[in-house]
């Protein structure tokens, strides 16, 4: 490997790797913990999005409210385990993810918990503890 | 009932549902959409540079609206379609976006801008092709449709960045 | 300065950072790089029309050649330029997307035959041969028309 394709690939390592359109409304540096219950579960394109009910009593005081998550496309979610039958409406849900930098009720997902602590991944981005590039920039 | 709440019915409507839903056919037809944007749009602009006497300049400008025609016409016809489709797919929200208003505005006046084009100046276009000259208000429905298309192809892009 | 530095340097620079975080800069830049390729897929047919027999028969080829040539330059010049823009505030995004990989090559591939055999055949003074200009229309219409939907796949394909 010469400098220059080091260079590049070093580069290309610390940076993030996510999906779909720019995420520039979405607070990238930020990974907030949503726990709730699932209002709606949306599968399908262009973006399938969780809609989570917070109730009041949670741990993080400012996720309380009912909370818009966007994800990728069905097929790219697809391929990282996610189903049109993942979620219900009525479901227990913890979800990380960014929100919106206007402070609007909407966030980009980042990953899913299930029940039995199993993460389900947005796409091929992965936080930066487990040796992935993480999602900020 | 009102008009977003028939654009929340028609939205899940099975149909609509299994557009959205489909791996296959939602990327198709947005791939479509856009593919048969570049013909129409493509010759429209290529057009509109005749009459503003860029491109194409020693040629009839009704020569080289009758030889696009036949190409520039499907293209609308499949883009109308499949905008079409991808409206009924996500109706509630798409009617709901700024941007696809504005858009929806813009293809309307691209609609009028060409229409005057065709009572105006259509009828007259083999007169004034023979002096060589195209006349200012032909000229200028050129620029506009020009500028009108661009505007369309930014808010259908921008559409797209809304939650 | 080396080239490692001088790329995270670029990075964060805040030019790039405006591209990142602007909230329409990134739509705005792709309205551009989509109006280049209407003017590119537009005249590519065109051409290929002619070159086919179908349609386009009352102009001559060396006119369209000559009076469409530049505007698909001009088309591919405004997608490739906005097309970096959109790249280089999120690299990894679009290095690690088989679809982006794929439409690359397949952009690559564009341009030579472009400007090698498909040049030569609508720059014929000579009319091509039918079985050779179908060969030409066949492989320009099939590689510009991959670049759009090879393009159009990397928010779905991944």
């Amino acid at each position: 490997m010469n400098t220059k394709t080091f260079a590049l690939a070093s580069l290309l390592m610390a940076m993030p790797a996510f999906g779909h359109h720019s995420f520039a409304m979405f607070e990238l540096t930020k990974d907030v913990t949503y726990e709730g219950t699932v209002v709606e579960y949306r599968w399908e394109n262009p973006h399938t999005h969780i809609i989570v009910k917070v109730d009041p009593g949670a741990a993080d005081p400012s996720t309380i409210g009912t909370w818009d998550v966007e994800g990728g496309a069905t097929n790219i979610m697809g391929r990282q385990g996610w189903t049109r039958a993942t979620f219900k409406a009525g479901d227990h849900v913890k979800i990380v993810a960014h929100p919106m930098k206007d402070g609007t009720k909407g966030a980009s997902l980042f990953y899913a918990v299930l029940p039995d602590g199993k993460r389900l991944y947005h796409d091929i981005a992965r936080p930066k503890a487990e040796g992935g590039a993480g999602s900020n920039p | 009932m009102s008009i977003v709440s028939w654009c929340h019915w028609l939205q899940n409507t099975p149909f609509a549902t299994g557009i959205r839903q489909s791996d296959l056919f939602f990327p198709l037809i947005e791939g479509s959409h856009i593919i048969a944007l570049s013909l129409s749009v493509g010759l429209i602009v290529v057009f509109d540079l005749r009459l503003l006497r860029v491109a194409f300049r020693g040629q009839p400008a009704s020569l080289i609206m009758e030889q696009f025609v036949p190409f520039s016409l499907p293209g609308f016809v499949i883009m109308f379609a499949t905008g079409v489709l991808l409206f009924i797919s996500q109706a509630e929200k798409v009617y709901l976006n700024p941007f696809f208003r504005f858009k929806l505005a813009f293809l309307v006046l691209a609609g009028i801008n060409a229409s005057v084009y065709q009572v105006k100046y259509y009828p007259k276009m083999r007169e004034w092709d023979k002096s060589g000259l195209v006349p200012w208000g032909a000229k200028l429905s050129g620029a506009l449709s020009l500028l009108v298309w661009a505007a369309v192809i930014a808010l259908g892009r921008t559409m797209a960045y809304e939650l | 300065m080396d080239l490692q530095r001088f790329w995270e340097w670029f990075y964060s620079s805040p030019a790039i950072d405006v591209l990142r975080n602007a909230k329409y800069a990134i739509p705005l830049i792709q309205s551009f790089h989509l109006f280049g390729l209407t003017l590119v897929l537009g005249t590519v047919v065109i051409f290929n029309a002619r070159l086919l027999g179908i349609g386009m028969g009352k102009i001559t080829p060396p006119v369209i050649a000559n009076q469409l040539w530049r505007i698909t330059l001009i088309g591919l010049l405004l997608s490739i330029t906005t097309g970096i823009l959109v790249f280089i505030p999120d690299p990894a995004r679009y290095a690690s997307n088989t679809a982006f990989k794929t439409k690359l090559v397949i952009l690559i591939a564009s341009i030579l035959f472009h400007f090698t055999f498909f040049r030569k055949a609508i720059r014929s003074t000579t009319p091509t041969p039918r079985g050779r200009a179908a060969a030409v229309a066949a492989v320009s219409l099939t590689l510009w028309f991959g670049v759009g939907w090879a393009g159009r796949a990397i928010a779905f394909l991944g």
